[in-house]
């Protein structure tokens, strides 16, 4: 702590030594709060966690002040929603590049916490009791995707309007219950005022409440189980470790400077889109979902709402159990595990980027399961048969990798195995986004965009 | 301090005592979910649908017979239907809303198909689906003749697996 320097502000504004000192034990009293006293070197190398779960932080922050900055100047009724935003583009000084920084930050944030979600995934980090915290940041990342899924409506124009109408319907098609639910969450069975003003109070209120107390207790948990994952030592290494201050705040400090001053820059390039006013009797052609849902809109032109729907439940169940039954701990804290588990990601990655685009291209042109199987329900031929179809894909992957020799004579344990289904997942789910961003046209029709 | 309470305590036998106080701490659990269950009730009820209509209603009247050539389609976009002529003369009124995700169907004269702008669904003329994200049909409204005027009710709104010959109406 002694080897913390004054800051030049604050030489200059407080000019008693002791109180000078006094501030500096606060300050740093309020870091301790967060960090331990001392951590290992090994835990300050950036290339082990990229400061994702650091910048997600402060992209979280910057969401808060230019939120609330928004709030002052927003009207949620829908006849004057647009029109407020408008008026920030146009009339209000600095509106636009506040709603530009909101909206960056927000797309971002989607952006980071998925990879923060993948780094974790790689390095095994969720293993050696730090299942919770698995969890904990599986609800943070879905509350991510909600909070921009609540702000997406607010603009009021057709992307808005859409967008919210056709994920809602979805949810329509859950079970027993999706109906009420769909009802229940728009305040009617269709977009309109009450839909309007539950996401509002969602987004402003109950969305960040919910948010920064998870958050809080991520943060506590990570120092909880002895602060971030590393590789397990040796008999006879010793850790070394280094003081938190400054070293690690100073990483922090300057990370976090990189992010407010890359998100102002490009907001300043870039301002948030906003589209015409919203429509309700007709939908804009081609009518896209926000770019990170874009995967599951491609997939919803191949299969049924609900099998597109049971194949994100499994996908979440699964990620949800995957600390319970990923026993191997040897391997905890080294990126993909082990030579196996580097060859099995590599070949599941692969394997996605090659079959996907295949299957879209052959159900585009020559799949037709509705004309193969005449006689059968649809729910059946174009539900059931490509939800079990996907399913099994990745069994089969599962089962190759641990049969066959991935690596010299090495068969994949269960851990290295998963790890490359997860792989083969990312990748395909990457490629269906960037079909459904660059090659969908007019009535989503297949389109080359050059 | 349990055990302590439990020696100190000179009020008849233990096993008593200890169902005395399970049956306080019981009642406790019980009542706090008790609210619990009632807030939560309350809050659900508070924020339930406000409204359950629909978005119009009523019956339109759309223009002569002889004023629809047997083949055309036709779009009604207050009402939200397309008015369908069919090669025959009989008549449909196919409800806007993609039976799939709710988007708006547009009619493609050149293709004779309906196209759906979101997941790229298709029908034919008589609202009939035609490929994988849809299960289902167009909805239609009812069509109906009055003194050689065609007339929609848009009131109720007739869904169907798929097209069937009972779905169009004649001018009798
Ligand atoms: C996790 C944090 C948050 C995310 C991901 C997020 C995301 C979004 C998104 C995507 C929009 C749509 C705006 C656009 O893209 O054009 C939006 C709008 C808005 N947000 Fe947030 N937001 C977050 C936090 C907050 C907070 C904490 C507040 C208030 C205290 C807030 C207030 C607003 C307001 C008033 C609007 C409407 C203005 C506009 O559309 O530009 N947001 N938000
Ligand atoms: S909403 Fe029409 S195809 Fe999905």
């Amino acid at each position: 702590m002694q080897n913390t320097k004054l800051t030049w502000i604050q030489k200059i504004l407080v000019k008693d030594k002791k109180e000078r000192k006094n501030i500096v034990t606060v300050a740093n009293n309020l870091v301790m709060h967060l960090h331990p006293a001392r951590v290992p070197a090994a835990a300050l190398d950036f290339k082990y966690t990229w400061g994702l779960g650091g910048i997600s932080t402060v992209l979280v922050v910057l969401l808060g002040l230019t939120g609330l900055l928004l709030m002052f100047r927003y009207d949620a009724r829908v006849d004057y929603a647009y029109l407020s935003i408008q008026a920030l583009e146009t009339q209000i000084q600095f509106g636009s590049l506040i709603r530009a920084v909101h909206h960056w930050s927000a797309n971002l944030l989607v952006i980071t916490t998925a990879l923060h979600l993948l780094r974790v995934f790689f390095t095994g980090s969720y293993k050696q009791g730090r299942s919770t915290n698995w969890i904990i940041g599986l609800v943070l990342f879905f509350l991510a995707l909600i909070s921009n899924f609540t702000g997406y409506l607010l603009p009021w124009d057709q992307l808005a309007y859409w967008a919210i109408t056709v994920s809602t319907n979805l949810m329509s098609y859950i079970p027993v219950i999706g109906f009420e639910m769909r009802n229940f969450f728009l305040g009617g069975p269709q977009v309109g005022q009450n839909a309007l003003s539950n996401f509002y109070a969602l987004h402003v209120v109950f969305v960040p409440f919910l948010l920064i107390i998870i958050l809080s207790y991520h943060f506590w948990k990570v120092r909880k189980n002895g602060g971030i994952s590393q590789p397990i030592q040796k008999e006879n290494q010793r850790v070394s470790y280094v003081q938190t201050l400054p070293n690690l705040v100073r990483v922090e400090y300057a990370a976090a400077l990189v992010v407010i001053v890359v998100i102002v820059l490009w907001s300043m390039i870039k301002p948030a889109p906003l589209g015409p006013i919203a429509n309700p009797f007709n939908s804009p052609n081609p009518a896209k979902a926000a770019w990170y849902f874009l995967g599951l809109q491609e997939l919803l032109l191949h299969m049924q709402p609900l099998a597109v729907l049971g194949l994100v439940a499994v996908l979440g169940g699964v990620l949800v159990l995957t600390p319970f039954f990923d026993k191997e701990e040897e391997d905890i804290g080294l990126y993909f595990r082990s030579p196996v588990g580097k060859r099995a990601a590599m070949w599941g990655a692969l394997l996605g980027l090659n079959l996907t685009p295949i299957i879209v291209l052959l159900d585009e042109y020559w799949i037709d399961l509705l004309a193969w199987m005449p006689g059968v329900p649809a729910s059946i031929s174009t539900g059931w048969v490509p939800f079990l179809t996907t399913l099994m894909v990745m069994a089969v992957i599962y089962a190759v990798f641990r049969s066959t020799r991935v690596y010299q004579t090495k068969k994949a344990n269960h851990s290295e195995a998963v790890l490359g289904v997860f792989a083969f997942i990312v990748v395909a789910l990457l490629v269906l986004t960037a079909i459904g961003i660059f090659f969908r046209g007019p009535n989503m029709a297949f389109v080359l965009p050059f | 301090m349990n055990k302590k309470s439990q020696t100190k305590s000179n009020t008849g036998d233990e096993p008593d005592n200890i169902s005395r106080r399970n049956f306080l701490q019981g009642s406790l659990k019980a009542l706090t979910a008790l609210a619990a269950i009632e807030l939560g009730a309350a809050g659900l009820l508070f924020l339930r649908a406000r409204s359950l209509d629909g978005e119009y209603g009523g019956i339109m009247t759309v223009g002569k017979v002889e004023d629809f050539t047997p083949g055309s389609v036709v779009e009604y976009e207050d009402g939200n239907f397309f008015l369908v002529r069919v090669e025959d003369g009989g008549f449909m009124a196919v409800y806007r809303r993609c039976p799939h995700l709710g988007c708006t169907v547009q009619w493609v004269a050149k293709k004779q198909k309906f196209f759906c702008p979101c997941h790229a669904a298709s029908f034919d003329p008589y609202g009939e689906f035609e490929n994988q994200p849809v299960a289902r049909a167009l909805d239609t409204f009812k069509v109906f003749f009055e003194d050689d005027m065609v007339k929609v009710d848009t009131s109720q709104m007739r869904t169907r697996e798929h097209h069937s010959a009972q779905d169009i109406s004649y001018q009798s």
